[in-house]
């Protein structure tokens, strides 16, 4: 079913009430990152940061700022102090922008948009380095080097300038943002995953420049039961991106066969996922994104 | 079973399978529905893809499920219905007891079997009459009812309406019940119509249908005159039982009152009862005087149970007198029995006691025996004249005789008989129907009528005549008493003259030496003069005619009937003649006779046939020739078609189970 995009302005992404929330997150990766400028991003690297983490023998040429001059004084040998060193963080939240997102009631795209504009706001205040791609056709659309709250408002008229249309290209497009300088960090991959060319070798590409990937996948509540929102049993489907039709009766053991379809598709999805070390999530657009933001990334261990 | 429609039905499945059949090839004409991607649906229809007009046949379930619910529907517009209620060919007429046992409460519902009966001939005619477009044509039926005497209700027909308004207004009567005329006028019918319609168009004889009408009876089967029916070649007859064999009947047989002859104003009653059942009855009894309660027994009267079987069978009966109780002036004296069983017309009986009164008689001629026994009956007063007198008044004045009760004659050169009623002793009058031819020399009794009321409790073995008249009445009148060379004492009507005519004065013989002599002559007098109502009504029986003599002149003359109804009569030569009488009570003869008084006259019908009383219905009916079988009691035939839609409803329920457990689609 279609049911077109509605977001006309930031609030329509970000509301305020949320803003609060997001204001206390902060994004973690699994993986020891290298960032290229000092951040805010406690990370697993020992450097000048503020929490104290180890000690170490003093080696020539360290700084002498970092001896722990206690211990010179009881030990007559040089430590030096080692803290937890804050780095960026490179954040790329990537957004499925083909015809098929532009479906559902709520609609996908724009369930899509929002949790994209929710998570990169977390990483502009947390002062990562953050980029919003959309891939379609192929290639994805990039909207790179923003850092500081101050950004929020061009990541959200960029997203709101956004159109879902045409088709995927899901390997390309990911191929595409592996390629590009953006250096490393955690990737977000919004998207339906209902794709026909498959997912595996673009996170296989994304994995393999060292991004912790995180696949989030959004159905409507009409792919999870086709006979949601639908009197008529006797229906001709047409997909949206290669306008295939399919003439099927939506009868109960129909829609049930259906149903345990999407769920081996889904498990497989989660195995492969599971295969290539990347977090695997699948949530319906009618989804409280809210809470699914506030509570559920962090169980998840995306966002602390 | 017989199919009512059945082309109907094959034309519906003709129609209707392949119309399924092409609706499964053709393909459905679907909805447009725009989803994200057909990846997860390409597998359900990888043959649902052509894009042809047709698509090919794939058997399912469902299919074959459908297929069975179209022929079951098909089959139930053939209209299939069992073997009972198989359309008959050619005419049916209905026969349809009106009589008094009909009217016995044990059809369900307490409906009375009359109520039946015409429930299942409507049902039966509505089964014929159903089938649409393509039906054949239903029979013609007519519909005769019938109790003593039978009537058409409608003759011929195919118009339901008409039949159910014809068997709908069939009312219930008191009579007994005969059928042979019923199956003649039947006959009758039949042929009538068949003659009339050849010789209306004689090019159409041969497609006449003139075959003997079937007929079907809707009876309980108690008929008295079963035994003498029988059916002709091709006739057939078939019967639907109206009424539980295992009824019982308690009621009243016989009932009456007279007034006493020591004292007329003074009235004895009698009761009694019956019981049909195999074990005895207690009921209780009531007597009251135009509706006020004068006698009743202080206890439940036993009646004795039913003995027997079959032709040996002899029902409980038992008598009850009341002790004489005073009713000067008339009135009605009604009987009943409580409580009221299923049959109640018998439960009842009614006796119209007249106004205390004197027999005016009148003796012409001269014999002292008659004349001394006349005027020792506490209920005449006498008048005597010489034969030769009354021969010139007579002559002079025709309707004098009529102002007398009875007017007794002996050796009275009569030309003529006025109106009136006579009994004539000696001379025979000259009249047609006694056709008198000289004298008959000394002769004794062979046989007499000891069922005629004035020869009842009479012995006339002794009786010697030595001379009497020799006569040979006409047919329609009876022979009282038969002597050995021919009638003696005779009985009949001749234009308005109700006349018993003893062929021999009582001198030349050895009867007034004989108590047979005082029986006949009192009875005599009573019975004639019970004709003009003078003592008591005689009690009829329903079915019978009404007939009395009122006086000459009389006017506004009416017969109001039990249920209320006032018929206006003519009266015809001082007679009125009214029914046959339908039903059970007081009939009220009323007119203003022509002194300008307002005159009533009660006559008492009373229900007291012991084949109508006995109301169990029979087992069966034996005809000559062979035995009738009832089809049975209640609905006894039935129709098919709502068992198969019921059964199909239950087919759809399990198809759409199927659709929906397993879907459309596989």
């Amino acid at each position: 079913m279609i049911s077109p995009s509605k977001l006309i302005k930031l609030e329509d992404l970000l509301q305020p009430s949320l803003v609060a929330a997001l204001d206390r997150l902060d994004l973690m990766s699994r993986k020891m990152l290298q960032g290229r400028m000092q951040g805010e991003r406690r990370s697993r690297r020992r450097g000048q940061g503020m929490d104290f983490a180890d000690f170490r023998p003093y080696a020539a040429g360290d700084d002498l700022r970092f001896v722990d001059w206690n211990i010179y004084g009881r030990l007559d040998r040089l430590f030096l102090k080692m803290f937890l060193e804050e780095e960026d963080l490179g954040l790329v939240v990537a957004i499925d922008g083909s015809a098929s997102m532009d479906t559902g009631e709520p609609n996908k795209f724009d369930v899509a948009r929002r949790i994209a504009m929710a998570l990169a706001y977390v990483g502009l205040v947390n002062q990562h380095r953050v980029t919003l791609a959309l891939l379609k056709d192929g290639s994805a659309d990039r909207l790179t080097g923003m850092r500081g709250r101050r950004r929020a408002a061009d990541a959200a008229n960029w997203l709101i300038g956004q159109k879902a249309a045409g088709t995927t290209g899901f390997d390309s497009a990911c191929r595409s943002l592996a390629s590009a300088r953006l250096g490393r960090g955690v990737v977000i991959v919004i998207s339906d995953y209902l794709l026909r060319e498959g997912y595996e070798s673009g996170f296989r590409a994304l994995a393999a420049r060292g991004w912790d990937v995180f696949a989030l996948q959004i159905l409507s509540p009409e792919e999870m039961d086709p006979r949601k929102n639908n009197q008529n049993l006797d229906v001709r489907l047409v997909d949206l991106e290669n306008k295939g039709e399919v003439e099927i009766t939506l009868t109960g053991a129909v829609v049930r066969d259906h149903q345990r379809r999407l769920e081996t598709f889904n498990a497989a999805m989660r195995e492969t996922c599971m295969k290539l070390g990347v977090r695997q999530m699948t949530i319906s657009s009618a989804v409280d994104y809210q809470k699914f933001l506030v509570e559920t990334l962090r169980k998840e261990g995306l966002l602390k | 079973m017989t199919l009512l429609t059945p082309i109907f039905g094959l034309i519906t499945a003709l129609i209707v399978v392949p119309l399924l059949l092409l609706l499964y090839m053709l393909k459905l004409r679907r909805e447009r529905r725009d989803i994200s991607s057909t990846l997860l649906w390409t597998s359900h229809t990888k043959d649902l893809r052509a894009n042809s007009l047709f698509q090919r046949l794939r058997l399912s379930p469902l299919f074959v499920l459908q297929c069975l619910l179209l022929l079951m529907l098909a089959a139930a517009l053939t209209q299939p219905i069992l073997k009972e209620w198989s359309r008959p060919s050619g005419r049916v007429v209905f026969l349809i007891d009106q009589s008094a046992s009909m009217q016995t409460r044990d059809a369900p519902d307490s409906r009375t079997r009359l109520d039946e009966a015409k429930r299942l001939a409507i049902a039966q005619v509505e089964s014929w009459q159903g089938g649409g477009l393509f039906a054949a044509s239903p029979p013609e039926v007519m519909v005769i009812a019938f109790a003593q005497d039978p009537s058409v209700r409608i003759p011929f027909s195919t118009n339901l309406g008409r039949i159910r308004e014809a068997i709908d207004g069939i009312e219930p009567t008191d009579q007994i019940t005969l059928i042979a005329p019923a199956v003649s006028l039947a006959r009758a019918f039949s042929s009538s119509q068949d003659a009339l319609e050849i010789s209306q168009s004689s090019t159409q004889i041969n497609t006449l249908d003139n075959s003997s009408p079937t007929m079907q009876l809707f009876s309980d089967g108690n008929i008295s005159d079963i035994a003498t029916l029988s059916l002709r070649k091709g006739e057939t007859m078939s019967w639907n039982r109206c009424g539980n064999p295992q009824t019982i009947n308690q009621g009243i047989s016989a009932a009456g009152a007279e007034r006493r002859n020591d004292d007329p104003t003074r009235v004895s009653a009698f009761v009694a009862l019956r019981n049909d059942a195999a074990t005895p009855a207690k009921r209780e009894v009531q007597v009251r005087s135009n509706g006020t309660l004068i006698a009743s027994a202080s206890e439940p009267i036993a009646i004795p149970a039913a003995s027997g079987k079959g032709a040996t069978r002899v029902v409980g009966a038992q008598k009850l007198s009341f002790t004489p109780f005073a009713l000067p002036n008339s009135g009605v004296l009604s009987m009943s029995l409580l409580p009221e069983d299923a049959f109640t017309t018998d439960d009842r009986a009614v006796i119209a006691i007249q106004e205390q009164r004197t027999l005016r008689i009148l003796l012409a001629g001269n014999d002292p025996a008659l004349e001394s026994l006349l005027n020792s009956l506490s209920f005449a007063n006498v008048q005597q004249i010489a034969s030769t007198d009354f021969i010139k008044r007579i002559s002079a004045d025709a309707n004098w005789t009529e102002s007398f009760d009875v007017v007794v004659c002996v050796d009275c050169e009569l030309q003529s008989l006025t109106a009136g009623r006579w009994l004539i002793f000696g001379k025979p009058p000259a009249i047609a129907n006694l056709n008198a031819f000289g004298e008959q020399p000394r002769q004794a009794i062979r046989t007499w009528k000891s069922d005629h009321k004035a020869m009842a409790q009479s012995q006339f073995s002794d009786l010697v005549v030595d001379r009497s008249a020799a006569i040979a009445p006409t047919s329609d009148w009876l022979a009282l008493l038969e002597g050995s060379k021919g009638p003696l004492i005779v009985s009949g009507r001749s234009a308005n003259a109700t006349v018993i005519y003893v062929a021999f004065v009582p001198m030349d013989s050895n009867w007034p030496f004989q108590r047979s002599f005082v029986n006949f002559t009192a009875q005599a007098v009573e019975f004639l003069g019970a004709l003009g109502s003078a003592v008591t009504s005689e009690s009829l029986e329903p079915g019978a005619m009404l007939r009395t003599r009122i006086v000459r002149g009389s006017t506004n003359v009416f017969i109001q009937t039990p249920s209320g109804d006032r018929v206006a009569q003519n009266l015809v030569d001082g007679e009125i003649v009214f029914g046959p009488l339908r039903n059970v009570g007081v009939y009220k003869v009323e007119y203003v006779d022509p002194l300008g008084k307002q005159k009533v006259r009660m006559v008492a019908v009373n229900l007291t046939d012991a084949t109508e009383c006995d109301v169990a219905a029979a087992e069966k009916l034996n005809i000559p020739g062979g035995e009738l079988d009832p089809k049975g009691v209640g609905l006894a035939t039935l129709t098919i078609w709502p068992f198969i839609v019921a059964a199909s409803l239950c087919l759809l329920m399990l198809e759409w189970f199927l659709y929906h457990r397993f879907g459309g689609a596989t």
